[in-house]
């Protein structure tokens, strides 16, 4: 074989898929071609790594299947007519609800003049609404004296209107009770020379007595206050001194014990000594 | 018993399972699940789709089946619905977002086994060949689930299944030619993976 067998080839022949004479070519390119050969060992060697994935044993599920067959099992012809009637019958109700919506809500839609209108409710009503619009501009009346009228009549209206709201609040203004003002005292009457001293002097008098007030008001807070602290800091005093006058008590008791303990200690140690000169002296 | 009366004993059970015998079909799910199961945990290397797949795959098989004419053809049959499954979850998967993003920690029987054996080694009654054997296998479902979709289902029909290039191009409805090229590239890729993670036969059989 001269011609290098393409991927498909060598894939066939890794798997053992060639006919014998394929397989012999392809042997014998390979014998002449080591670089593929070497390719051909390492997908070898990959295939060999891969059988090394061995297969699980899964637990098998519980399938709950039906008494009886399910229903693509029974052979149902296939029914592109009663699908079309169905379709058919759907379109046909679905019109018949529409129009049924329609009567019900009084669907009215028309085109006239160019204009296409949809409305619901009654006729009645209807034709109320068309002859407000007659009233109103029609397209086509368009002349300059018509529209010069219009405007008159409209300035008018408004005029007679402005008119009787204004004459309406003038009765209203005039109905409120007007404020009774006393007659003024003029500046000089008031601001009289002895008056004004007088004021002075009522003033001062005034001041002096709420002085005096605040003054023996606080005088008397003061002592109130100075006296709660007295006795506390009193208080304070005799309590401390108690506790001073235990505290003393305690050490003196303690300089008795250890005063005893002492003398104990001595007494035992002056025997002890006596004890020992004796023996000497016997010795 | 040879394979002869196996191939009758299955096209029997095949047979009553089709007129709608339930315990043909239990079975029949008995004999198939295993390798139904097998095949979807190698092509989504994640228990939980495999189930997911496997199970959808009987659903269709029990309301199918009366369809399949020659039922000599029930393996590229099966195989046929267990692909078309794959594909749509993995097509499913891929579409939802949060899948992508914040991929839950799914359940994996092997690690399970792993994990407990790493928690009491001496209490496990594993051996170290079956410890090493599990690690191996999660690290080969890995690799396969790194090669991409149309080659992966390739390499695992031909290297797993055993099925012919022609049995193949039937099954994913492609042609001869193409099944051979995709897996040629599947090898490929997963030789390059082995090659990056240091894994060769040698190796393999050194630890063993």
């Amino acid at each position: 074989m001269n011609a290098k067998p393409d991927q498909n080839t060598l894939m066939a022949y890794l798997y053992d898929e060639l006919d014998a004479t394929q397989k012999a070519e392809v042997e014998a390119y390979l014998t002449q071609h080591p670089e593929l050969s070497e390719e051909l060992y390492q997908l070898e060697e990959t295939r060999n790594i891969l059988s090394n994935l061995e297969g699980l044993e899964p637990e098998i599920p519980t399938f709950i299947l039906p008494e009886k067959p399910p229903i693509s099992l029974i052979n149902i012809p296939k029914a592109s007519k009663s699908t079309f009637l169905r379709n058919m019958l759907a379109s046909a109700a679905m019109i018949c609800l529409l129009m049924l919506l329609g009567s019900l809500t009084r669907l009215h839609i028309a085109l006239e003049n160019g204009n296409f209108s949809l409305s619901f409710g009654n006729q009645n009503s209807q034709n109320l609404s068309e002859d407000k619009k007659t009233s109103r501009l029609i397209p086509g009346d368009y002349s300059e004296d018509s529209l010069q009228n219009l405007i008159k009549k409209e300035i008018e209206k408004d005029k007679s209107l402005l008119i009787t709201q204004l004459e309406d609040l003038n009765k209203k203004i005039n109905a409120l009770p007007k404020p009774t003002i006393s007659p003024q005292k003029s500046p000089q009457e008031l601001l009289n020379r002895q008056d004004l001293d007088k004021l002075m002097l009522e003033f001062q008098e005034e001041n002096l007595e709420t002085m005096l007030k605040l003054l023996t008001l606080a005088h008397e807070d003061q002592q109130k206050y100075t006296n709660e602290i007295l006795g506390v800091f009193a208080e304070y005093l005799e309590r401390r001194r108690e506790q001073d006058l235990q505290k003393i008590g305690q050490n003196l008791n303690n300089l008795q014990i250890n005063q005893l303990k002492n003398q104990q200690e001595t007494d035992r140690i002056i025997v002890k000594l006596i004890e020992s000169v004796n023996i000497n002296h016997h010795n | 018993m040879n394979t002869d009366e196996f191939m009758m004993q299955d096209r029997q059970i095949l047979e009553r399972a089709q007129r709608g015998d339930h315990k043909a079909f239990d079975q029949l799910i008995k004999l198939w699940y295993p390798k139904i199961y097998n095949f979807s945990y190698k092509y989504f290397a994640d228990h939980d789709d495999a189930c997911e797949v496997s199970q959808k795959t009987f659903i269709a098989v029990y309301t199918k089946l009366s369809q399949l004419k020659d039922l000599d053809k029930f393996r590229p049959w099966i195989y046929q619905i267990v692909s078309n499954y794959c594909h749509e979850t993995q097509r499913k998967k891929r579409r939802t977002w949060i899948n992508k993003h914040f991929p839950l920690t799914k359940r994996d029987p092997e690690q399970a086994v792993i994990s407990l054996d790493v928690e009491g080694r001496e209490r496990n009654l594993q051996s170290d060949y079956t410890l090493f054997q599990n690690e191996l296998s999660g690290l080969l479902r890995k690799a396969l689930s790194m090669v991409c979709e149309e080659q992966r289902i390739i390499v695992i029909m031909k290297e797993y299944e055993g099925f012919k290039f022609s049995e193949i191009a039937e099954i994913l409805q492609i042609s001869e030619n193409t099944a051979k090229s995709r897996l040629y590239y599947g090898l490929k890729k997963l030789k390059e993976i082995f090659k990056h993670w240091n894994i060769t036969q040698e190796n393999l059989n050194y630890e063993r």
